[in-house]
């Protein structure tokens, strides 16, 4: 079992962080190249008991498309495409079923990310093939394993293995083309306070600890300072494909496939790249005029910036969890709504009651009916980072005061996402639990999740004053969609069977 | 991923060309092509002369209508004009008896189309026209203009339904359903004349396209004997509505009795809705008024027109296409345009939200000036004219001409010449001029019979689509790209294809999976029957706990020969059945070894297959259509409610 190491692990550098949209210029030189940079690709043999993977981190995986051109064979294509018709259609395609329009429609994403031509602004119309991510320790240090991977072929025969039937004369090898997904003066950096991670809104990030059954000891995945966050253990096939999930089912099993299948598509995960501008001045003026408006609801007893973010987050900005009242913060950092089954709390529309459902105040009842929780958990493993520099409200409001013209630099979140089937859980938490109804909300809304939801359209958010009355704050599009991309993280056996291309010895004759 | 790509608008593949029929295609080309017809409005206009921009058309006319067999009659290649500059264009549209329209006659429709060529004798179309005014202006009247929207607001309601009905959606066409159901009501049609107006109006628009500009470049024998036959049909049917409404104004239906419910019906022919029964309360329609309709007495009694039914129903069908097309291209021009600019859709939106659609009038406006609805209007110079001069250029008597109203519109009026802008601010040469007190004294280049009733409607269309959640382009699923919206011949809107969360307006969805019972028959019933009824009791534990099916059974049809499970569940097919495949697996298990056609067992170990072989066997409700009384409730909000106790 050699998955890609970020798939199980969160990233061991972060101090200087590259990610890549790759064009390949052809089947030939994309296979050689892949051939020589995949001893630098990232991958750990956990079975093995292989964990920390030491020195820089290169991830890697390719889209549809990039497997149709590096020609991947046909059967495995259909698979793939009856499998997960997500991936095979691209993230274009299922983006207006995600919440993606207007600002955030497929037609205005930025230009790396956008399907394919005619497209204006470039000179050559090429969709993405691959994703490229690079951790390392230091900007110097990325550099150099940034010009490893772009370096150009010396030897024309390089990588020409295993074609040397075909090759009567040297046939030129072309990297591929790289596209940098964040650059200056918005580049991928992480906010740290205090040793803690932080997004640009202000919140703690990095406490939610998704780990496989049975990968590693629970507290490798454990971010520093919050090893008192309970893990949250799914089965393997949650993530990768080939392994039984928590449901019991193995989809990926392919039982009556050709070895030479199941080999290369065992360990793989599912990714989602999806980038995402935060208008963070926009965000914090809500939080301002929110905290005004519930001051005024509730006969003037003081209303803090800090409690409406722990309202719409679900937990304080520190990470702690709301304590029994629901006004406070508690000493835990662990989420449990067994005390709050009418989310007076954590409100039913906060961030992480929809994105990651726990146990509620009737998941021990005698009957099961009276839980309102997701049955089915759709686990995601995150690994998003930010980008753009850290919001500083002094600077921007001088910046505002000085000229009204001057842009801000970009700022927002870098997401990625790790998951087995991108049908059934990532997309069915960005259209359902996102973009929907949250489960357990007796009101009529249609409130959306108010830190990742497209408040273009929607009522805003249902604020719970207490037992009955609720006030619903409009809320501003603070976000924006800049871009999404499906690709597919091969295992180290994947890669290896795709770079060599050989094919040979296999009947391949059907998809399966 | 090549693909093969057209070149760009050129001049030089126009100038340097010598053949006229290569010339020809290059223009069609350019005309067919938003951008390149820009491009080449532009170069007409800087070209730094004035005069129309003549092509040689591929139109054939006909020298002897009734040709001997083998005799070609027909010839082509005469000189048409283009007409692209404003004051040019207003001056043809003004100047009637110089300029006339009638290549329309050709479409059939008694040659009645705005009746702009004045008869010599009895000048039949001008009565038209008067009758036509006279039986619009009560919908036009300000005192009308609020309760136009409640009619609007229907019409579009009730296209939504079968339209929207999917996430897929074609905005031409939701238009074009809106449109028709609007004029269904506007001029007092049956709602079973729904199939008929839907298929004589596209034949008919087709043959004004093809009269306008197709004709000039392509030859399409069978357009215009379809349109001719299209507007018969349609003009004969509303003559005998006129008649009928004619008859049962004067001889009731049935005879008047106390608390009749039905008591508006009796003086309307068969199948006609009384308004009021939708709740709406409008002026007169448009087919009864004009049966009833008796000129002012202050005409003098020469002018009294003595139109015949036939007459009165040719103002309907020669009028009706043109309306319903031009607004289903209004709508989609605009909303192509808002689409455009992402900031441009938000301040649509949002004002929208507030109640003011003024940034939606500014974004129509703009649209429409830039290409209008109807952007190509043939004229021709009168038989028995002498010469005229227009632009410096000589005209003959016959010499056809189309106006490129986009290109006018382009072009700033003249100095000093108030009449530019319409009624509401926009292009006279988009909408026209509201005919009426103000516009009496200046006659209208451009007599638009609608012009408010289309305003009124266009917008509700885009206002009710603009606050559809979700809403945008959809992506071509081979190219990526975003759908472009697509017109014949570069105007005539036929398909616009958007995207939006139609889970979000009707979360229910049905699941009505028919599989076949094996043989032999009889015995499978009977293990099906056990299996289902040793099995209720966990079909109900799981159902209850997947928390998105709010009703499951099954049923035995076609004399017990197949199975139907029928269930109306929350949200994407998807996300149901793998939840499906996963909670009652081993119901399946024991069910599928007595169906046809079942998947690889156990469920548990190929659940991929069970998802296809439920999509497979899965019928969708006739024309997808499912009502749902609460669209937007999903069981855990039934659920929290009784928890709550607010629901028993």
């Amino acid at each position: 079992m050699k998955p890609q190491r970020l798939v199980v692990f969160p990233p061991r550098h972060n101090g200087a962080v590259g990610y890549y949209a790759l064009r390949f210029h052809d089947a030939g030189s994309g296979r050689a190249w892949l051939n020589r940079v995949l001893s630098l690709i990232t991958c750990l043999d956990i079975d093995a008991g292989e964990r920390k993977g030491d020195g820089p981190q290169v991830q890697f995986g390719l889209t549809f498309k990039g497997l149709a051109l590096l020609e991947l064979p046909e059967p495995f294509l259909r698979t793939l495409a009856r499998m997960s018709p997500a991936f095979a259609g691209g993230a274009a395609l299922r983006a207006p079923y995600l919440g993606d329009s207007g600002t955030s429609a497929p037609s205005h994403w930025e230009p790396a990310f956008r399907p394919s031509h005619p497209w204006p602004d470039l000179k050559e119309a090429v969709p993405v093939h691959a994703l490229l991510h690079v951790f390392a320790t230091d900007q110097p240090s990325l550099d150099r394993i940034l010009g490893d991977l772009k370096k150009t072929f010396p030897d024309p025969d390089e990588g020409r293995y295993p074609e040397p039937s075909k090759a009567s004369k040297p046939i030129p090898r072309v990297p591929p083309e790289f596209l940098p997904l964040a650059t200056d003066p918005s580049p991928i950096q992480r906010i740290q306070k205090g040793g803690d991670d932080y997004v640009h809104f202000g919140y703690r990030d990095g406490l939610t600890r998704v780990v496989l059954d049975g990968v590693g000891d629970r507290a490798q995945s454990a971010p520093a300072g919050a090893s008192a966050v309970e893990a949250q253990v799914h089965n393997r096939g949650e993530f990768l494909l080939g392994h039984v999930n928590n449901g019991g089912a193995n989809p990926w099993s392919l039982a009556t496939a050709p070895e030479q299948m199941r080999r290369f598509f065992r360990d793989a995960s599912f990714g989602v790249l999806r980038k995402i501008a935060q208008d963070v001045a926009l965000f914090e003026d809500f939080v301002t005029s929110a905290a005004k408006r519930l001051q005024a609801a509730r006969f003037n007893s003081p209303v803090s910036r800090e409690y409406v973010k722990a309202k719409l987050c679900g937990r304080w900005p520190d990470g702690r969890a709301f304590d029994a009242g629901g006004e406070g913060p508690s000493g835990s950092y662990n989420i449990d709504f067994s005390n709050d089954s009418r989310g007076l709390a954590c409100p039913f529309s906060a961030h992480i009651r929809r994105m990651n459902p726990r146990r509620d105040g009737n998941a021990g009842a005698p009957s099961p009916e009276a839980a309102v929780v997701h049955l089915r958990s759709r686990p995601l493993m995150r690994r998003g980072l930010p980008y753009g520099p850290e919001f500083d409200p002094n600077a921007a409001k001088k910046a505002a005061d000085k000229d009204k013209a001057v842009a801000q630099p970009e700022r927002g979140l870098m997401g990625l996402f790790f998951c087995a089937s991108l049908e059934d859980q990532f997309e069915s938490v960005m259209a359902s639990w996102v973009e929907r109804l949250p489960l357990g909300y007796p009101g009529p809304s249609d409130a959306k999740d108010p830190l990742a939801g497209n408040h273009l359209e929607g009522p805003g958010f249902p604020f719970p004053l207490d037992n009955a009355t609720t006030v619903t704050l409009p809320m501003p599009a603070f976000l924006q969609t800049k871009g999404m991309v499906y690709a597919l993280y091969l295992g180290k056996e994947g890669l290896t069977l795709l770079a060599r291309n050989n094919w040979e010895g296999e009947d391949l004759g059907d998809e399966y | 991923m090549a693909t093969a790509t057209r070149r760009g608008f050129d001049p030089l593949e126009l100038t340097g060309e010598a053949d006229p029929a290569r010339r020809n295609r290059v223009l069609f080309d350019w005309i067919c092509d938003d951008q390149d017809r820009a491009s080449l409005y532009t170069w007409l206009q800087q070209r730094g002369n004035a005069s129309p921009y003549p092509f040689h058309s591929r139109a054939r006319f006909e020298l002897d209508p009734a040709p001997l067999k083998d005799d070609h009659g027909a010839v082509s290649g005469s000189k048409v004009y283009l007409v692209w500059e404003r004051s040019q264009i207003e001056h043809i549209l003004q100047n009637t008896d110089t300029y006339g329209n009638l290549p329309y006659a050709d479409i059939g429709s008694g040659g009645f189309m705005l009746g702009l060529d004045p008869d010599a004798n009895q000048d039949l179309h001008g009565k038209q026209r008067e009758a036509l005014k006279a039986v619009l202006e009560p919908w036009q009247a300000e005192t009308s203009r609020a309760s136009l929207q409640a009619p609007c607001e229907l019409a579009v309601r009730e296209a939504s339904v079968m339209a929207l009905r999917n996430r897929h959606f074609d905005l031409a066409d939701f238009a074009e359903q809106a449109a028709l159901r609007f004029c269904i009501r506007l001029f007092g049609f049956s709602s079973a004349d729904h199939a008929l107006l839907e298929e004589t109006l596209r034949k008919a628009y087709r043959g004004m396209n093809y009269q306008m500009l197709g004709r000039h470049f392509l030859y399409e024998p069978l357009t215009l004997p379809a349109s001719r036959e299209a507007l018969g049909r349609l003009a004969t049917r509303v003559a005998q509505l006129m008649d009928d409404y004619h008859h049962v104004a004067r001889y009731p239906r049935w005879d008047e009795r106390p608390n009749d419910p039905r008591s508006a019906q009796r003086t309307l022919p068969e199948g006609v809705e009384p308004l009021s029964d939708v709740g709406l309360s409008c002026p007169e329609p448009i087919i009864p008024a004009l049966a009833n309709y008796f000129p002012p007495r202050t005409v003098p009694p020469a002018a009294q027109p003595e139109l015949t039914f036939q007459e009165r129903a040719i103002v309907v069908s020669g009028t009706l296409p043109g309306i319903v097309a031009n607004i289903q291209a209004s709508v989609c021009i605009a909303m192509d345009y808002i689409l455009a600019d992402p900031k441009r859709q938000i301040r649509c939106l949002q004002a929208l939200r507030n109640g003011n659609s003024g940034a939606l009038q500014d974004a129509i406006k703009e649209a429409l000036h830039l290409n209008p609805p109807a952007p190509y209007l043939p004229r021709r110079v009168r038989d028995g004219c002498n010469d005229v001069q227009l632009g410096g250029q000589t005209l003959h008597a016959g010499d056809e001409l189309i106006l490129l109203l986009g290109a006018g519109t382009r072009t700033a009026p003249a100095a000093g010449c108030p009449s530019g802008r319409g009624h509401w601010g926009e292009d006279r040469l988009v909408f026209g001029l509201t005919p009426g007190p103000a516009g009496a004294s200046a006659p209208s280049p451009h007599w638009c019979p609608g012009d408010i009733l289309a305003r009124t409607l266009i917008e509700e269309i885009l206002r009710q689509t603009l606050l559809l959640p979700g809403l945008g382009r959809r992506i071509d699923p081979i190219s990526g790209d975003p759908m472009p919206l697509e017109k014949r011949w570069g105007f005539a809107c036929e398909r616009f294809p958007l995207v939006y969360r139609r889970d979000k307006l009707r979360a229910h969805q049905g699941l009505n999976v028919v599989m076949r019972i094996k043989s032999p028959q009889s015995e499978h019933v009977e293990r099906i029957k056990r299996v289902i009824v040793s099995g209720a009791p966990r079909i109900e534990q799981a159902l209850r706990n997947a928390r998105h099916v709010h009703f499951a059974f099954f049923e035995l049809i076609d004399n017990d020969t197949k199975l139907v499970l029928h269930t109306i569940y929350d949200g994407d097919f998807d996300d149901y059945i793998n939840h499906f495949a996963l909670a009652v697996d081993d119901l399946f298990d024991r069910l599928f070894p007595s169906l046809e056609g079942a998947p690889p067992l156990p469920v548990r170990d190929f659940p991929r297959e069970f998802v296809e072989t439920i999509r497979r066997y899965n019928v969708a409700p006739v024309a997808d259509y499912l009502f749902s009384a609460y669209p937007r409730v999903e069981v855990p909000h039934v659920r929290a409610n009784q928890q709550n106790g607010l629901l028993p």
